[in-house]
């Protein structure tokens, strides 16, 4: 496990190391597809079953979390790959100087290291550094171009993460205490997995409201309602490729961390409708505002920032409705992060080209930037979970499984669902299709849209979301993910 | 001869009675020198109570603490407010008086809620409740990390108190992320400073729906 954190650690050293952009960029590139590629297939391997690193001491795998760096790990390389032609056209515009190009490359790497020691994390406190390193490693790419609106989000970033995770960790330090009331020693307290071992002693009234603590507080991470006032504004504000690991790797995982608590919770509870009710209601309460707030969005980054609010809302949803509902969330979860990822790379395509977020400002899209367009449009009939996006198959059974169990909480959920894709099919339509009213669209046609390494990555995964869309619904393949559900 | 115990209660008096004095600091020397001292109480707490849960040898610990806590953190902050000549009276919604007020309702609660959770501590429910209403009643960027940190220091307490502490290794790595968070803050506000020339939180209104 050190080589691989090694290498994380060089990559983000060569940003300093290296002396011109240009090398910069190169190293990036270079360490991201040696060291994200060693740990991709690392984390593939463990989850067929062939276990090439041992992790051991205060951390800990599980098949959910080599799935879990396997999607850190493709996103990092794909974010890469995309930075180096973002952060080269910035430059060339001059956007970016050469220190904001260091910074830039020096915090993704170490970005990379805190959500996979995140997912590792047994002991707690080693959990609660790596979730915070997730927030202080972007803190400084959200505040980038150093504008008005980027340092009020910055602020706001890392204020409201910082407090969460503060009240996320007394929540996990109120575990600690419960194992130590119950004979642990506090080695084996701090423990999670120890404390999921000895869970049937531990007193279910600080379970509960630790948990609380750690669902209000992590959830702020995950972009829960009402926590999630921070999320719209850092990721709209951030480069693109860094808004596509925001949101495709990051909220998931600090999802995974409040799924890990739940569990544990459950299991000194002694059943689940507990821990499910609070989830549903987060998660409701998630889908419904991101709705709203679609209705009337005027900036495409931030549609995109609250469609992954309504994610994770859904994920939240799913994970109320027990085993069925965990295997959806883990299906979701990678069709989110390809999809979502690619979404964000290529509003970064046309930020680059037409110099504004806003949606009204971007008219007839499809003739100045056909390529984009095209995959952006399929990337939007994705995420709205139009089949064969994989994302319907989840839905699909997370509206199959609530009806069973929360009949009127999912009928709301269906009619938000709705809401949002009528939105964002209408804000992106607007984008592709509005006719310019002047005669300057005809001096942009001229130029025809050249093919970048975006949109060969966003092809990628848009091929991924569509094959594994179908493969998805093969025994074998849905016997692989209910068994990585099952291991969390 | 005073016990174990006793020291015990003068740390935690310490700490507390410094975090609501700082409260009421309208100057940011003078809320960082309060700061600093309520720190260095919790550091005191640190020793007696490790000593307490029968640990041998908690001065290390407790000088990490003090080094990162009551020296660097508040010189890093007076270093970056004078970095940009930012004004050193700091702004708030509530006076003073009314301040000191609102921190004794905060305490009353706190003994409250002490009562129905048995599990949390007094001085850390005190501690993280103040911290947040101390960054609502001012609006100056510095007040805020301040509050932040006596936040941390209440998490902190939960620790010591209940646990007896975190290993060497673990409180150190605990201590180098909040830092880091103090700096990255820091220069945060020195940009805040710099774009608007005022260290109002008011000026941050440009992301609105």
């Amino acid at each position: 496990m050190s080589i691989l954190f090694s290498i994380l650690l060089f990559a983000a050293a060569s940003a300093y190391i290296a002396r011109t952009e240009k090398q910069i960029r190169i190293s990036a590139l270079v360490f991201a597809l040696v060291g994200g590629g060693a740990i991709l297939l690392t984390a593939i391997a463990s989850l067929f079953g062939y276990s090439i690193l041992a992790v051991s001491g205060w951390l800990k795998a599980d098949l959910y979390s080599w799935f879990m760096v396997a999607l850190v790990a493709f996103t990092y390389i794909t974010a890469t790959i995309v930075s180096v032609r973002y952060t080269g056209e910035e430059t060339r515009e001059k956007l970016m100087t050469i220190d904001m190009v260091r910074i830039y490359f020096f915090s993704i790497p170490l970005f990379i290291l805190s959500m996979i020691l995140a997912v590792f994390a047994d002991h707690l406190a080693v959990l609660w550094i790596g979730l915070e390193g997730t927030t202080l490693t972007t803190t400084l790419l959200v505040a980038l171009y150093r504008k008005d609106a980027s340092i009020e989000a910055a602020w706001k970033f890392i204020m409201l993460c910082s407090i969460g995770i503060g009240l996320g960790m007394i929540g996990m330090l109120m575990f600690v205490h419960a194992g130590i009331e119950s004979g642990l020693d506090v080695f084996e307290s701090f423990s999670l997995s120890t404390l999921r071992e000895h869970a049937n002693i531990l007193s279910v009234s600080t379970a509960k409201l630790a948990f609380v603590l750690i669902l209000v507080g992590l959830g702020t991470k995950v972009g829960f309602v009402p926590m999630h006032t921070w999320l719209p504004d850092a990721h709209s504000k951030t480069p693109s490729p860094i808004s596509a690991l925001l949101s495709g790797v990051l909220l998931n995982v600090a999802f995974y961390a409040v799924l890990r608590f739940k569990t544990t919770t459950d299991l000194v509870i002694g059943n689940a409708s507990w821990t499910n009710n609070l989830m549903i209601g987060f998660g409701l309460l998630s889908v419904v505002t991101a709705a709203l707030f679609l209705l009337q969005q005027r900036n495409y980054k931030r549609m995109l920032a609250y469609s992954s609010v309504e994610h994770m809302g859904l994920m939240g949803f799913a994970s109320g409705l027990g085993p069925v509902g965990v295997l959806a969330l883990t299906i979701h979860a990678v069709f989110h992060t390809f999809t979502k990822s690619a979404l964000f790379f290529l509003s970064g395509e046309i930020l680059l080209s037409q110099k504004t977020t806003k949606i009204a400002g971007i008219k007839n899209l499809m003739k100045v930037l056909p390529i984009t367009s095209c995959l952006f449009l399929l990337g939007i009939l994705a995420i709205i979970a139009v089949p064969p996006s994989g994302l319907f198959t989840s839905e699909f059974m997370i509206v199959g499984a609530g009806l069973q169990f929360y009949k009127w909480p999912t009928i709301v959920l269906l009619v938000s669902l709705s809401v949002i894709a009528f939105s964002m099919l209408k804000s992106t339509t607007s984008m592709l299709y509005t006719k310019e009213e002047d005669s300057k669209m005809s001096e942009v046609i001229i130029h025809k849209e050249r093919w970048t390494l975006t949109h060969g990555v966003a092809i990628v995964q848009l091929c991924l979301i569509f094959l594994f869309g179908l493969l998805i619904m093969t025994t074998p393949v849905m016997e692989f993910f209910t068994a990585i559900s099952k291991s969390i | 001869m005073m016990t174990l115990s006793l020291w015990n209660n003068v740390f935690i008096g310490g700490t507390l009675v410094f975090a609501i004095v700082m409260m009421g600091k309208p100057r940011l020397p003078a809320m960082l020198r309060a700061f600093a001292l309520s720190s260095l109480f919790l550091a005191g707490l640190i020793v007696t109570s490790s000593l307490a849960h029968g640990e041998e040898q908690p001065y290390a610990i407790a000088l990490v603490n003090i080094a990162f806590k009551v020296i660097l953190a508040p010189w890093i902050l007076l270093y970056a407010a004078r970095k940009v000549n930012a004004s050193m009276a700091l702004k708030f919604y509530l006076r003073p008086t009314s301040t000191y007020f609102a921190a004794l309702l905060v305490l009353v609660a706190s003994v409250f809620i002490a009562m129905k959770l048995p599990d949390v501590p007094y001085l850390s429910i005190a501690l993280v409740l103040l911290g947040l209403l101390f960054m609502i009643i001012r609006k100056d960027l510095y007040s805020q990390i301040m509050g932040f940190m006596v936040m941390e220091n209440g998490i902190a307490a939960y620790g010591i108190l209940m646990i007896g502490g975190f290993p060497f290794m673990l409180e150190t790595g605990i201590l180098f992320v909040v830092i880091t968070g103090a700096i990255l803050m820091a220069i945060l506000s020195r940009h805040v400073q710099e774009l608007y020339a005022t260290g109002d939180t008011e000026s941050l209104t440009e992301l609105t729906e």
